[in-house]
């Protein structure tokens, strides 16, 4: 999930090097602790489709009065979240000791000491209740997923018509 | 009897007191840190609609930091549609709820920075790209929401003339033989969208002028149509590239299907 914002230019020209891997990082939509993202991004998140990450449930919410934004993951199989703060269209991040290679860090992330992040904590927005994306990839369903969805849905409503036990009571299920 | 009297008595030189005492500290507050403001505007001498039409706002508060829980903004509003570059700051769009309820400059383009955010610096350079031919005027100035009101300090103003480049004939064909699968005007009536298979023209509703031709799939005005999102690449794709139509110029990518806007459209979610 990115969050950017839409009024403001600030690329800076796209840094082309090779990860430890001797591979060329090719991210475009942002992995904030592998390669550079579009420097315009508000921030950017650690953890993305594209390396990977799965998240069951993710939302966000945008503080206008501190510039603080925030995103939560669900941890898996729990009732809790996990939240990622961003200020002033940076990631934030604590001091890492030891970066493996130069694009380690995105450009855009900031590293701060923990007292610092307690201090954002108190002024970002509370969490939404409504979830933005769910699912392995933590994204929304697209239009052809829900036309898919809603035939299996139909399917396995008809089918639960078709297998109801004779002699049961009540009305089909719709 | 008597002690209520009293109690009246005690209550009369409180009230006003109190008021004057709210409006006192925040304002001697907010001058104190006005005092310590200060802007210089970096402006080529031909401000000229294109590569140069930058102006560059420094700013600098020789100021201690100011605390978490006393929400102070430096705001430069613009009084035309702009772009603003830089960092350390975020951007609201024309007609945004400003922030804590601030209304400084809510009917114009405005670059914030919280000061009281504990990332914050006190001193900054916001880049302002015109997009527009004619006089823009630059305001700024410190905000504080208090209970007193709004209070407003150090405030300044800068006025700029912008020239148009050269002139340009352009030769455009009003009566395209294809005719557009689907046509879209945005919320606020000023542009038309032609949605074709795979590719789509905007058009100022008014001036009948081309704002903005480019391929893409299923395009879409934002709430307040100043952006346009469409998909791009191949059918699979969940790339939308984002248009910004007062710049008539591509601005970006984000990932979909889902794009959020929210607050004006100064933010966009995906």
């Amino acid at each position: 999930m990115l969050v950017l914002q839409p009024l403001v230019d600030d690329v800076t020209a796209a840094i082309q090097t090779k990860n430890q891997y001797g591979v060329e990082e090719l991210c475009t939509s942002g992995c904030a602790t592998t390669c550079h993202p579009p420097a315009r991004l508000l921030a950017d998140n650690e953890g993305c489709n594209g390396c990977g990450a799965a998240w069951s449930e993710v939302t966000t919410a945008v503080s206008f009065d501190s510039g603080v934004a925030a995103r939560w993951n669900r941890v898996q199989d729990s009732d809790d979240w996990n939240q990622t703060l961003y200020s002033l269209r940076f990631a934030v991040s604590l001091p890492v000791a030891v970066k493996p290679y130069d694009t380690f860090m995105s450009d855009r992330t900031r590293e701060i000491v923990q007292l610092t992040i307690d201090r954002l904590g108190h002024l970002a927005p509370p969490r939404p209740s409504a979830v933005l994306a769910e699912g392995t990839f933590a994204r929304a369903r697209d239009k052809l997923e829900m036309v898919e969805f809603e035939r299996r849905s139909r399917h396995s409503a008809s089918k639960r018509r078709w297998t109801r036990p004779a002699g049961a009571t009540g009305a089909a299920p719709v | 009897m008597r002690f209520l009297f009293s109690l009246l008595v005690l209550a009369i030189p409180f009230a006003p007191a109190l008021a004057v005492a709210c409006e006192d500290k925040e304002s001697l507050r907010l001058d104190e840190l006005a005092k310590h403001v200060a802007v210089h505007v970096d402006s080529p001498a031909q401000l000229t609609i294109g590569s140069n039409a930058q102006v560059t706002l420094d700013w600098s508060i020789s100021s201690r930091k100011v605390p978490d829980n006393a929400p102070t903004y430096f705001i430069l509003s613009s009084s035309v549609p702009v772009r603003f570059l830089g960092t350390g700051f975020f951007a609201l769009t024309k007609d945004a709820a400003g922030p804590s309820g601030i209304s400084f400059g809510q009917q114009q383009s405005r670059a914030i920075v919280p000061l009281h955010n504990p990332t914050a610096e006190m001193q900054g350079s916001i880049r302002v790209q015109v997009l527009r031919a004619g006089g823009i005027e630059l305001r700024w100035g410190l905000v504080a929401p208090t209970a007193c009101g709004e209070l407003i300090a150090g405030e300044e103003k800068s006025s700029l003339s912008a020239s148009a480049v050269a002139l340009n004939i352009v030769i455009q064909n009003p009566y395209d033989l294809q005719s557009p699968e689907k046509t879209i005007v945005s919320n606020d009536g000023r542009y038309r969208l032609h949605v074709f298979v795979e590719r789509f023209r905007v058009f100022d509703a008014e001036t009948g002028l081309l704002v903005v031709e480019a391929q893409g799939r299923q395009p879409n005005f934002s709430p307040t149509g100043r952006f346009l999102a469409a998909y791009q690449g191949g059918r699979d794709s969940r790339i939308l590239g984002l248009f910004d139509l007062e710049a008539g110029s591509a601005i970006g990518t984000v990932t979909g299907p889902a794009l959020i806007w929210q607050n004006g459209d100064s933010v966009v979610i995906s």
